[in-house]
């Protein structure tokens, strides 16, 4: 399996469905896998985690801002984000996201003088390109040159856009589904983990974090106050640990690493901000996701976004 | 001894009264009649020539005559051949013998109505013909007098099929047709089959299914290896005449090379007449065909044999017919027939998923409703070729007896036919992950073959012959009821098919060489991105040297094991030619521009009028509107300041917020952040903040869509922040300098203003 094939592929078809990412992924793996390989991937024996390949993916595109998944617009598809150089803060450094073509790196490589592209590989991503630059201003240069989007202080920009977990605008009111043939499950904060509960029982709540399968496909409701919404698994599990005030981040200011359970990944934008501060995805440790290079300020700005 | 005289007398008698019943039934079979005029019935798509004319020279139009043959629509075209189900049953029944002046083999009629004449239709090749086809008598109106004089004439056949390229130019075909010409006026070409103004593209496939017939009839009764191997015959079967117009025909598919067999053998002859029975199946009036014919169609399949290949006449047109199908113009009413292929996928602790999986074609849309046994189904795209899989209940019942889906949307006759079979050749697919059936085993390729139980000891027969290394039959665990499965299956030695072997064939692996390509980044069916283009191989040649041509030009092996000539990789169209196969496949540019879009929208929630909304996409943050400016900046600074004199906005942070900094909204270029009331702020931790580095507008007056409050409002923060000595960050002599520039602007609009 080839991430930055993957990439390509994404970058030269601009949008598509669902189902042609998943066979776009299916066919790079079965081209690149030895055949008796195919069987452990395929079929969901993650290596990490607990996703099967394509999600994994998925996720890591979505996490590097390269690409967006079932939204509004495209509620069954993806589309592909346009070439970005996320800044930092300090304007020097950028990292390289959304489409990418071979002829538009070496643009950025061939751009100014001065600047150097920096690339590294993480597994189950496309390689992290870092460009640097020695003025702030050659950065401006280089995404025109390039023609390049330029997104300054992309991490403080990422985390002062998004609401916090509390905010209306990230649940939708909706009930919940009726009928017998639904498994129904509810987040318990003190174990950051699912139990299983009667559906009617999760319809007769008055608060919690409920997770509706059928056909193996997940929904997940919030209820308060006995009022039901739609919400995302991540902004849901944050309002439970802020109403069961659960404080599970961790943050080390002389390491610069922010920490969560994997079990509490944060919502997509927090987690995008969280891993743009290195342009790479975060470690897996002891049942933590690691995040570097997070300076304070940062760090305090998740905090308050997540309520902990 | 004198009972048993009469029994044996008996016998003779009742066989005698038999064989006449039999001989009366036979020449009892509905004949066109002069007096059926308005039957749509067996119309014959011929062009007489002149007439009373048997010698070969005689046969050749003129160019006149050929190029008014050629000016009839396919829909006049298309009833003149009359229904299949008649048509085929009457040539099964009538005796054939050898026309000894040519060698053809023609069609005796048993009884005729009237003296019928056999009429010899030629192609319009050059050479002399040799072989013969055979056609039905038509009753069409221009005929029915001819039935009376019993000649023998040459026909010329404009047939439109593009199921035979391959046709030697001198194939001919023998027709039963009328004894006196009728009368054919300069010009006219009613009865004229083509078009020459047709592309290629235009003709529409020869199918069973095409001519109407009951989906589970027009399905190969013979697994997709001869499907594909017939649908490669029809795609180099159009032939091109000699004066430049097309010239489709039909022809048998071990006639495919040198002198036909003119020996009077029916089954050799049939599959040509059930070719043309398949053209004429396309008028309206069918009837299901009959269990003979579904027999001769498999007879027919099994003896397919490839033709000589090279690499010009194996070359791939360029696919236009999809495009003009999807043309509102063209719409009509074509039936279409496509494949449903069997798929194993292995999973956690070697389960494997049996299903079926639906082809695509090039034209057809996202999603697709079908119709079922159990009602409407949707299926979606799985990639280009393949909707996504199929999972019936009945799995293997399914498996065992065929089964056909067809669209919900009645405006389109197009089906997914499964044809019903005991043994299931798959071998590892090329776009998709799993195994896919394929036509047969291949020499040194790994394979997975699905059988029933009846079958397996055969199948492990065959299997061993091949010199297959195969694992124990394996059922249960995903594998269909009734069916088992043999895994690991490696063919070593090629067997010769054997026509009586049937369905076992497909476990006979022949020298059958195959073009693949794979790896690099494939974008759709053949088109691969530029910069990585496929890997080109050949397999199924064993041991056997092949000669790789790309474009025509020899090929060599790299490094990488992927054949490689000059200029194979660059952008445009390439052509690959192997063993006979021909194999297309174009490099192409991507998308190479991309604009954001809005992935999520929130509203601030600091409490600006809801009109704004933030807009995110991958890292990039902005706001709704052309206007409006999105900018950090620190939660102490809530007061913006524009270029211009009068803009100012006051923006106020999240009342909640703990972060340093906070996004603030404006309809103008942010220059510069100061305190709301810089007077008041506490000096050592408030500041000026420079955003974006811009001069100040230096006018002498209220700027154009300021009022004056504004102006002062924006004069007097700039005034009290000077004067409560604020730093300026960033720290530098550019900056300073340039808010030392809006002091001077803001004193002296203060004092003009005032």
């Amino acid at each position: 399996m080839n991430p930055n094939d993957l990439l390509l592929w994404l970058s030269a078809k601009g949008s598509g469905s669902w189902a042609r990412y998943r066979s776009a992924v299916d066919e790079l793996q079965s081209l690149d896998e030895p055949s008796n390989a195919d069987q452990d991937l395929d079929d969901g024996v993650p290596e990490s985690g607990s996703l099967p390949v394509h999600l994994r993916l998925r996720l890591n595109l979505e996490r590097l801002g390269h690409v967006e998944f079932f939204r509004d617009d495209f509620p069954d598809g993806w589309r592909i984000v346009p070439p970005t150089l996320a800044c930092d803060d300090t304007g020097l450094q950028a990292v390289l996201c959304g489409a990418r073509t071979d002829s538009l790196i070496r643009q950025v490589e061939d751009a100014i003088d001065g600047v150097s592209m920096q690339r590294s590989t993480q597994r189950e991503c496309p390689d992290v390109i870092h460009v640097v630059v020695e003025e702030e201003r050659h950065m401006q240069r280089v995404a025109a040159a390039a023609d390049l989007y330029l997104q300054p202080r992309a991490v403080s920009q990422l985390l002062a856009a998004v609401p916090p977990i509390d905010d209306m605008q990230m649940r939708t009111p909706a009930e919940l589904p009726f009928g017998t043939e639904w498994d129904a499950s509810e987040f318990i904060a003190e174990k950051l983990g699912w139990i299983s509960v009667e559906a009617d029982k999760a319809r007769a709540a008055d608060s919690g974090l409920f997770r509706f399968h059928i056909h193996f496909q997940p929904h997940y409701f919030v209820k308060l106050r006995g009022r039901s919404f739609r919400i995302p698994v991540q902004v849901g599990k944050y309002l439970m640990l802020r109403k069961a005030r659960q404080r599970v981040t961790t943050y080390d200011r002389d390491a610069m690493v922010f920490a969560v359970p994997v079990a509490c990944r944060p919502p997509l934008l927090i987690d995008r901000a969280l891993t743009l501060c290195t342009g790479r995805v975060p470690e897996v440790d002891k049942g933590h996701l690691i995040y570097r290079n997070v300076g304070n300020d940062k760090a305090i700005a998740v905090r308050a976004l997540l309520r902990q | 001894m004198l009972p048993t005289v009469i029994i044996v007398g008996a016998i003779l008698l009742v066989a005698a009264a038999i064989w006449l019943w039999r001989l009366r039934r036979m020449t009892a079979v509905p004949h066109p009649s002069p007096t059926n005029e308005s039957s749509p019935r067996d119309p014959v798509s011929t062009e007489f020539l002149a007439p009373e004319r048997r010698d070969d020279t005689a046969t050749k139009p003129s160019a006149a005559t050929a190029s008014t043959a050629h000016k009839r629509s396919a829909e006049q075209k298309l009833p003149l051949l009359g229904p299949r189900g008649d048509s085929q049953r009457r040539n099964s029944e009538k005796p054939t013998r050898t026309d000894t002046s040519s060698g053809a083999l023609v069609v005796e009629p048993t009884t005729p109505p009237g003296p019928v004449a056999q009429e010899e239709v030629t192609s319009k090749g050059a050479n002399s013909s040799d072989t013969k086809w055979e056609a039905e008598p038509a009753p069409d109106s221009r005929l029915r007098d001819t039935f009376a004089t019993g000649t023998r004439k040459k026909l010329d056949v404009v047939v439109h099929n593009p199921t035979l390229e391959s046709l030697p130019e001198d194939t001919s075909f023998t027709v039963m047709a009328p004894t006196t010409d009728p009368p054919v006026e300069p010009g006219d070409t009613s009865r004229n089959i083509g078009s020459p103004a047709r592309t290629e593209g235009e003709f529409p496939e020869v199918r069973a299914s095409e001519a109407g017939l009951q989906p589970e009839m027009s399905q190969p009764l013979v697994d997709e290896s001869e499907a594909c191997a017939s649908s490669e015959t029809r795609d180099r079967g159009h032939a091109r005449a000699s004066n430049g117009d097309s010239i489709s025909t039909t022809k048998a598919p071990n006639d495919s090379s040198g002198p036909t067999n003119t020996q009077p053998n029916p089954s050799a002859n049939r599959p040509a007449t059930a070719k043309v029975t398949e053209i004429a199946g396309r008028s309206d009036n069918l009837g299901p065909p009959s269990d003979e014919q579904l027999a001769k169609k498999k007879r027919t399949a099994t003896r397919y044999q490839p033709a000589a290949r090279t690499p010009k006449t194996t070359r791939r047109r360029k696919r236009t017919a999809p495009v003009l199908k999807s043309s509102p113009d063209r719409k009509t009413n074509r039936a279409r027939s496509l494949s449903m292929s069997v798929h194993v996928s292995f999973g956690r602790r070697n389960r494997c998923k049996v299903s079926l999986l639906p082809s695509r074609a090039l034209d057809m849309p996202e999603s697709v409703e079908v119709k079922q046994a159990g009602g409407l189904e949707t299926w979606d795209a799985l990639q280009d070729e393949w909707y996504s899989n199929v999972l019936p209940v009945d799995l293997g019942a399914a498996l065992r007896r065929g089964r056909v889906w067809e669209l919900a949307d009645t405006s389109e006759d197009t089906a997914w036919s499964f044809s019903g079979r005991d043994i299931c050749v798959l071998a590892q697919g090329s776009t998709i992950s799993g195994y896919v059936s394929v036509p047969r085993l291949m020499l040194g390729e790994d394979h997975v073959v699905l059988c029933t139980k009846q079958s397996l000891e055969a199948v492990q027969d065959a299997l061993r012959a091949a010199g297959c290394s195969m694992s124990d039959p394996k059922s249960g665990g995903g594998i269909p009821s009734g069916w088992c499965m043999l895994s690991g299956v490696r063919p070593t030695v090629a067997v010769a098919h054997d026509s009586e072997a049937g369905i076992i064939n497909i476990l006979r692996p022949i020298q059958d060489v195959e073009i693949t390509l794979r790896h690099g980044i494939r974008l759709s069916h053949s088109k691969w991105l530029c910069g990585h283009p496929p890997t080109i191989g050949v397999r199924g040649h064993g041991e056997l040297h092949v000669d790789v041509l790309i474009d025509e030009q020899p090929a060599r092996l790299d490094e990488s094991g992927g054949f490689v000539s000059s200029g194979w990789d660059d952008r445009g169209i390439h052509t690959v030619f192997c063993g006979g196969q021909t194999q297309a496949y174009e490099i192409v540019e991507g998308a190479s521009s991309w604009q954001p879009f809005q992935s999520f929208t929130y509203r601030p929630t600091q409490g600006r009028a809801p009109k704004h909304e933030i807009v995110i996409c991958g890292p990039i943050v902005d706001v709704i509107g052309d206007t409006e400016n999105a900018l950090l900046t620190p939660s102490t600074n809530s007061l913006l300041l524009g270029a211009v004199p009068g803009q100012i906005a006051s923006s106020s942070a999240p009342y909640d917020s703990l972060n340093r900094e906070y996004l603030a909204l404006a309809d103008f270029p942010v220059v510069w952040t100061a305190p709301p009331n810089a007077l008041r702020c506490d000096k050592s931790n408030a500041c000026v903040r420079l955003i974006q580095f811009e001069e100040a507008e230096n006018g002498r007056d209220v700027p154009t869509g300021t009022s004056r409050e504004d102006v002062l409002r924006w004069c007097q923060a700039i005034l009290d922040a000077s004067r409560k000595r604020l730093p300026v960050t960033p720290h530098s002599d550019s900056t300073l300098e340039l808010w030392l520039g809006y002091k001077k602007v803001a004193r002296r609009l203060w004092r003009k203003l005032r």
